[in-house]
């Protein structure tokens, strides 16, 4: 029987990233983003062992709230007259931000951390879209047990929603359609004493 | 007994040509993609080395605006797509699709120079580009875009042989496009010092396997096939069989392979095993080879843990020394050169690789193609972050 677990962030509300990180050094390669997804997965699973080959299948959303430094690239690329410069983007742009910006920028980064900390080495996929095209990916997989699936929601008012569910190939509905996060949290029953609620 | 399972017509933008005859002669004639970045001024960039996505011997054009991979996807769907017999057969409800892509396109210059922007204005959408050819070419059935960064296209084409395995009335229009080719993602890759620093003959800039090896040069373009089995497929447009598709994770660490090649070996004996047969039927392989220190290593160390003793003899080569690293497309333009390399029945020479590095122990072909029986072709890709992903193909006969 499927399992899941909703997590729900605000756009100032901390995530308890570090309660959940082996490796505290890596906490530089993590934005909200992946933070939600490692601290999901690890709610989801609440200390029980896993196989290592346990497939993860990750969904995202389009990015509505982070510019990861574009204000600052902007800045520091435009002329005199306010446009464009590629002297300047080369010169002062390019080297304006941070270069752990790129790991934050990767889409795969969410599946590659949670990977990392969880010591997950099965099947994977990382998909664009809180749509069907998760399921798809992982009903592709040959794994007999259950798997991971995940996805995030990055919402325009710098909230962040977060799904992770446990659940077997033949658990999958490829009838289903319809958005990934809702999917996900009805294959494990909709527990709302597990989960925490979107505040409006 | 499983359905037979067989990619049929091809669709290809690249670096050394558009559509499958250009691509083919350029693939066999060693033709080098890589040159001067010229889509967007790169002259004041620490290095300018680019493999542009071309069409007839010039650059496909496009403005700072344009999401350059959703134009390739869109003008590989229509080669591959317009009069493929065997997609005809099967019904829009039957037709899926399932595709590689990279991250958004951002228009840079156009938000730099407005006065007043909102940022996502200036993002791409990438899905309405596959939107668009799914309403062109009657896709009715599901969709997926795998994002899976360098292995998003091998992931998309394995998941698409899976489910035409299990359902053989389906036919999945598979592959990717991608194109890093922007200032924003170009400033990505750099600072990921990733990027090629070599100061010579730009085409020359990616050496995969060479002791000389510096680094990836960005690719651009798109590869496309139909995934479908026995039962609809037309014979004529049958490019390989694909038998067998592995994934895995190295679990190690963000920014380097595993060196020891343990998942990345670890997915190759999947796919063998998914296709039932053994390391000793393989007869070359088409590894990831970007030219970078830390993946040959990797991926050497793999050879040796699927292949043990016969790493050594089995070839390898890597298309990236000619067309660059096309990223989330390396996958479907890399699988679409294997099983050129399958009909064709050769082991190409790898471009720019004049002294393979000693320490890999691989058998990289050099000077002349090796002209052998080939009946099964493995095909490796693996990521940044550590996603792993391996295709085999079978000769078609």
């Amino acid at each position: 029987m499927a399992t899941a677990r909703f997590e729900s962030w605000q756009a100032q509300e901390p995530i308890p990233l570090k309660e959940y990180l082996r490796q505290r050094k890596w906490a530089k390669y993590y934005d909200r983003r992946s933070a939600g997804a490692l601290v999901v997965v690890a709610r989801l699973l609440d200390g029980r062992a896993v196989e290592a080959r346990t497939p993860i299948h990750w969904a995202l959303g389009d990015l509505e709230f982070q510019d990861y430094g574009l204000e600052s690239i902007r800045e520091h690329s435009r002329d005199s007259r306010g446009i464009w410069s590629a002297e300047r983007f080369a010169l002062e742009g390019m080297h304006s931000v941070s270069p752990l910006t790129q790991f934050k920028v990767l889409y795969n980064m969410p599946l590659c951390l949670a990977s990392m900390e969880l010591g997950l080495v099965g099947e994977n996929s990382v998909t664009h879209g809180l749509d069907e095209g998760l399921l798809v990916c992982a009903a592709a997989s040959r794994w007999e047990g259950e798997m991971i699936l995940g996805a995030t929601r990055c919402r325009a008012d710098g909230g962040i929603d977060c799904v992770a569910a446990l659940a077997r190939r033949d658990e999958l509905d490829l009838s289903r359609r319809g958005d990934i996060l809702e999917i996900l949290r009805s294959l494990g029953g909709a527990d709302p004493e597990a989960s925490r609620e979107v505040v409006p | 007994m499983s359905p037979r399972v067989f990619l049929c017509g091809t669709g290809v933008v690249s670096p050394i040509g558009s559509g499958w005859d250009e691509f083919r002669q350029g693939v066999m004639e060693g033709i080098p993609g890589s040159a001067d970045l010229s889509v967007f001024d790169g002259s004041r960039l620490p290095v300018h080395h680019a493999a542009e996505a071309r069409r007839g011997g010039k650059v496909i054009p496009s403005d700072d605006a344009t999401d350059r991979k959703s134009i390739f996807l869109e003008m590989a769907a229509r080669e591959l797509l317009s009069g493929h017999s065997g997609w005809r057969k099967v019904p829009s409800s039957g037709r899926w699709a399932i595709l590689g892509g990279g991250i958004e396109h951002f228009d840079l210059a156009g938000y730099t120079g407005d006065p007043d922007p909102d940022w996502r204005v200036y993002q791409g959408r990438y899905r309405i580009a596959v939107d668009r050819i799914c309403q062109e070419f009657g896709v009715l059935g599901l969709r997926s875009v795998n994002v899976s960064a360098c292995v998003g296209a091998t992931q998309a084409l394995g998941a698409a042989f899976r489910h035409v395995r299990a359902d053989p009335g389906l036919a999945v229009l598979s592959g990717g496009a991608d194109s890093m080719l922007s200032p924003l993602h170009y400033m990505g890759f750099h600072h990921l010092g990733a990027l090629s620093e070599w100061k010579g003959d730009p085409a020359r800039a990616c050496k995969p396997f060479d002791a000389d090896r510096c680094g990836i040069v960005l690719g651009e373009g798109a590869g496309l096939t139909v995934v479908q089995s026995e039962r609809t497929a037309e014979p004529s447009e049958i490019l390989a069989e694909i038998v067998g598709y592995g994934s895995s994770l190295d679990a190690h660490m963000v920014t380097d392979p595993d060196p020891e090649g343990t998942q990345l070996a670890r997915c190759a004996l999947d796919a063998l095993e998914d296709a039932g047969i053994r390391p000793e039927d393989v007869d070359c392989v088409h590894l990831h080879g970007t030219g970078t220190p830390k993946n040959e290593p990797a991926e050497a160390n793999a050879m040796r843990r699927i292949f043990g003793a016969r790493a050594k003899d089995v070839p390898v080569y890597s298309l990236k020394g000619q067309v660059g690293h096309l990223v989330g497309a390396c996958g479907a333009v890399e699988t679409l050169a294997a099983a050129l390399c399958l009909r064709e029945q050769v082991v190409l020479p790898t471009v720019n690789c004049q002294r393979p590095d000693p320490s890999l122990g691989l058998r990289v072909v050099m000077g002349e193609p090796l002209r052998m029986d080939i009946r099964h072709v493995l095909k490796l890709n693996a990521a940044f972050g550590g996603q792993n992903a391996a295709l085999l193909l079978r000769r078609w006969e």
